[in-house]
């Protein structure tokens, strides 16, 4: 699931090159920019930080400093990750608690980023940031559990 | 305090986005009353920055450039133009060593990591070096050290960051950069050629090798590259070169526009140079592993220095540098310290995220230019990257030999980047001194 | 009173940078005039935390902040809340407008007053309106001189939020481009826009727009009260309760300053214009060309907003009265019906 959605985003990401590039086309040949490239490019770019931020947990990417760390015995270490896990998964379930209501209301009331240009309507990328924080959320959870009670085992979420 | 709190969590080894995050949540929630109600703002607070902290156009220069990078890196076009250069340096003593430089400078201006650059270097060099008997730290000393021109020649993640942290224009820090760049490269290519001269055995006994080299070369053909290749991979790079920094130094693409015609630049060379699908694919999800860490951060950063602000923590550590009746050139000595120590523990994006929204407008304030201090930050920032414990340019360098069953020590290769990183110090020096090396060529151009 | 004296800490920010007029009255006339006030009159100490330029809120996220009380005090451009105010845009719904500061605020003032739902839109989002703020009036600024709308035709010149509108519905061919401020300059420096639609401060010496746009058109678009002052509800509840309408007093002087300091700004600033480089006036006709062009959008967006559930036309019909009250007379009387 969450490396599914990271492919998503890679590609999505990708996607954006070509927008942005017949955007300049259009706007230096044609002298008609592609109205709204800006207000788009900015939502994707939400939108493929929170599709990325389960897989980027999960496989390890995320920037840490071990340099002290090492030197401690192995069980200490251990309990170390475990609480910098939970510390992660707290983190993104703030995220959720915190921004539910607005992301709902985003949806109902029909907010949007933009005027004149173009209209992007803000839910999509709400909606992202919360699906994104629950994979986190669950990714971080399913970490310090391995660590805590299984070092050697993995799974796939 | 909070400071003291976001040092332990990182010392922990908890995730540097989740210590900046949890510490700024603590620092929120003591600010507003540390109640129930302040633990809702805290919570609210979080979603919005998840939400607002990085919607916005420029963001995307991050994983365009990445991509277009990744395309380059990936094609062929760098071994070849490796190649070729080696070629035209024909009978100059230390020319792999030398090759490594140019090469490396040349990919420099398309790449905006030097984990990228040292990689490649790594896979494309570092056989040929040992081939012709090179000693072997002093060979993955130049790949290390010259690698770190690719986050000080445009485009560079870390110019990127910094632009949006301190809010500076990234088109004039790009131009900024261009100058001290140049710089570097020349340094270390004299030192490599003194190093030839004076210690031939480091550079497999250097000039007295002519012969055996030609007969090497001879015998492996298939390590050649033809001159019609070296020529469309030369000037594809050329290519990139001046349509995308050209492009934004000029003034035609904003930053962002850049990076995505870029991307598909690279992608078509790529493909004219042979890149399947599957190859596509590969680069393309490789960036979205490598940018996506790098983007969260940048969310809670924005967190982080935002609470510094609220609590007053901000104006608290500028009136601590400001008041302290320190010279000016003594405070940028300190900052460049604590670069330095931080260095030594964590990445040159966590350290530019913890650092740069304080520090910036210190030196504006003691009369530096923003845009020359910009540099001076991102050259001492990234000699972190040679220095031990963490040094990762080093890490990089061990872990992409070790299909070559080679053995090297980490410390042998920290020995022998610490030429370089002295010149970077030397480089970053006279930048402070004289700040038009740096800021000459973006106040020509904009 | 004197015997139960508090210190108060308010956490004042806005998204710009002291140098913007508004910010910096914000930061040199509200807040000494509140602490002077506060301890005068209720014995308390006030003691401000600034986070001005962003470092707390953006300009964009400064309404959220206040709504999740991040900030106690923001100071923002209605502009960027286009979704959450559509409806406090309605002096840019009339353009050419008054150009005087002073009027616009009490035209705006005159017309909250009509219509509270604009006052309690705030409190849906958990904030209470300390004090409208006006701003100097807009004209357009260009990188090239022009005598007549023709001469714009094809012309990429810059706008922000609903004022592109003024270029899209006038049908003279402007392409309108959109970018924030801090990033005019180089737009205009590099080609991608050749002008914009700006106040003369910000044309001038705040945004350094002069540098690359040597031409500065008055042509009057108006002088448009849609930045405001809120401050958290629940803040402002637990306030002791002899501290709010000191506050209140304080917040109403500064709503009046922003107009006189913007009119006096203007007339220095549009002085400074002239003398360093070329203003370009106009004849009223071309003034009333343009706004012929834009008669029938105010309908239009009006509609749209109706349907939406707001009061548009009465709200409209209310201002261009109040303008009228106050002594402006409309280039083109707008028909809202
Ligand atoms: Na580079
Ligand atoms: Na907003």
């Amino acid at each position: 699931m969450s490396k599914f959605m990271m492919v998503v985003a890679a590609i999505w990401a990708f996607g954006l090159a070509f927008l942005i590039l017949a955007n300049i086309i259009g706007r230096s040949v044609f002298d008609s920019p592609v109205y709204g490239t800006a207000e788009i490019v900015a939502t994707s770019i939400v939108i493929i930080v929170f599709l990325q931020v389960g897989y980027a947990i999960r496989s390890q990417s995320m920037l840490r400093a071990d340099f002290l760390i090492i030197h401690l015995p192995y069980s200490i270490q251990r309990i170390f990750l475990a609480i910098g896990y939970l510390l992660g998964a707290i983190f993104f379930l703030m995220i959720i608690t915190g921004g539910w209501e607005e992301s709902v209301l985003s949806y109902i009331e029909g907010e949007f980023e933009g005027e004149g240009a173009l209209r992007v309507p803000s839910w999509p990328a709400r909606w992202m940031v919360m699906i994104g924080s629950g994979l986190a959320l669950i990714n971080y959870l399913v970490l310090a559990y391995i660590d805590v009670f299984k070092p050697k085992s993995s799974g796939s979420l | 305090m909070l400071v003291l709190c976001l040092i332990v969590l990182i010392a922990m080894g908890v995730h540097i986005a989740i210590s900046l995050g949890m510490t700024s949540a603590l620092g929120i929630f003591f600010t507003t009353g540390a109640d129930s109600y302040a633990f809702e703002t805290v919570q609210r607070m979080l979603a919005a920055t998840a939400y607002e902290a990085i919607r916005s156009y420029i963001f995307a220069v991050i994983p365009l450039f990445m991509l277009m990078g990744e395309f380059i890196g990936r094609s062929g076009v760098v071994t070849d133009v490796y190649r070729g250069i080696n070629k035209l340096l024909y009978k100059i003593p230390g020319r792999l060593a030398l090759a490594t430089i140019i090469g490396n400078a040349l990919f420099s201006f398309v790449t905006g990591v030097s984990i990228a650059s040292a990689a490649a270097f790594s896979r494309i060099a570092y056989p040929e070096m040992k081939r012709f008997g090179y000693h072997k730290g002093f060979a993955l000393g130049s790949i290390a050290g010259s690698s770190c021109l690719g986050m000080l020649i445009p485009p560079s993640v870390l110019m990127i960051v910094w632009g949006i942290l301190t809010e500076q224009s990234i088109g004039r820090i790009f131009a900024a950069g261009v100058l001290p760049g140049a710089l570097l490269m020349s340094l270390f290519l004299i030192y490599v050629l003194v190093m030839a001269l004076l210690k031939p055995k480091a550079v497999g006994e250097g000039i007295d090798s002519v012969s055996k080299i030609e007969k090497q070369l001879i015998k492996d053909k298939k390590n050649e590259v033809s001159i019609p290749q070296f020529f469309i991979s030369l000037g594809g790079i050329l290519f990139v070169i001046l349509a995308v920094l050209g492009g934004i130094l000029s003034g035609f693409f904003t930053p962002t526009e850049g990076a995505g015609a870029g991307a598909i630049i690279g992608l078509s060379l790529g493909i004219i140079k042979g890149m399947r699908f599957r190859d596509i694919i590969d680069a393309i999800l490789s960036v979205g592993r490598t940018s996506a860490p790098i983007l969260l951060l940048l969310v809670t950063a924005a967190l982080y220095s935002r609470t510094l602000a609220m609590t007053g923590m901000a104006n608290a550590i500028e009136g601590l540098f400001l008041d302290s009746g320190m010279e000016p050139w003594m405070i940028i000595g300190v900052m460049v310290l604590i670069w330095f120590l931080l260095g030594m523990i964590i990445d040159s994006i966590s350290i530019m995220l913890l650092t740069a929204a304080i520090f910036a407008p210190i030196a504006m304030k003691i009369g530096y230019d923003p845009i020359a201090f910009a540099i001076i930050g991102i050259i001492a920032i990234e000699a972190g990257l040679l220095t031990p414990p963490f040094g990762l340019l080093v890490y990089t360098v061990k872990a992409a030999i070790h299909g070559e069953g080679d053995n090297v020590q980490v410390m042998s290769i920290f020995k022998s980047s610490t030429p370089y990183w002295m010149i970077m110090l030397i480089c970053m020096v006279a930048i402070i001194i004289f700040p038009e090396i740096a800021t000459f060529l973006p106040n020509a151009l904009f | 009173s004197s015997s139960s004296a508090k210190e108060i800490t308010i956490r004042i920010a806005s998204g710009h940078p002291p140098t913007v007029v508004y910010a910096g009255l914000m930061k040199n006339f509200f807040q000494p005039e509140v602490v002077k006030a506060v301890k005068a009159k209720t014995g308390h100490t006030v003691k401000f935390i600034e986070g001005y330029s962003g470092s707390i809120v953006k300009v964009f996220d400064t309404f959220e902040g206040v709504q999740n009380g991040v900030v106690d005090i923001g100071g923002f451009c209605f502009c960027f809340e286009a979704s959450k105010l559509p409806m406090h845009a309605f002096q840019i719904m009339l353009p050419f407008g008054t150009m005087d500061p002073v009027q616009s605020v009490a035209i705006a003032n005159s017309v909250y007053k009509q219509f509270p739902s604009l006052e309690k839109r705030f409190h849906k989002y958990n904030q209470k309106l300390l004090a409208r703020v006006g701003d100097g009036g807009y004209n357009l600024g260009t990188n090239f001189p022009w005598k007549d709308l023709s001469e714009l035709k094809g012309r990429k010149i810059l706008g922000a939020g609903l004022n592109l509108n003024w270029m899209k519905q006038a049908g003279i061919g402007i392409i309108p481009v959109t970018d924030g401020l801090p990033g005019w300059y180089e737009k205009i420096k590099t080609g991608l826009a050749e002008g914009g639609i700006m106040f003369p401060s910000a044309w001038g010496k705040t945004f350094g727009l002069w540098e690359v746009g040597e031409y500065y058109t008055e042509i009057g678009f108006g002088s448009i009260t849609w930045h405001a002052l809120t401050v958290n509800k629940r803040f402002w509840e637990k306030l002791p309760p002899e501290v709010r309408p000191v506050i209140e007093e304080v917040a109403a002087r500064f709503e009046l300053k922003t107009g006189s300091a913007n009119k006096v700004g203007y007339e220095k600033d549009m002085a400074w214009l002239r003398a360093n480089i070329n203003v370009n006036d106009l004849p009223e006709s071309v003034r009333l060309k343009w706004a012929q062009g834009l008669k029938d959008w105010p309908q239009q967006h009006a509609n749209a907003l109706e349907k939406k559930g707001f009061p548009a036309k009465a709200i409209l019909n209310a201002t261009l009265d109040a303008a009228e009250k106050v002594g402006y007379k409309w280039p083109v009387r707008y028909v809202v019906k």
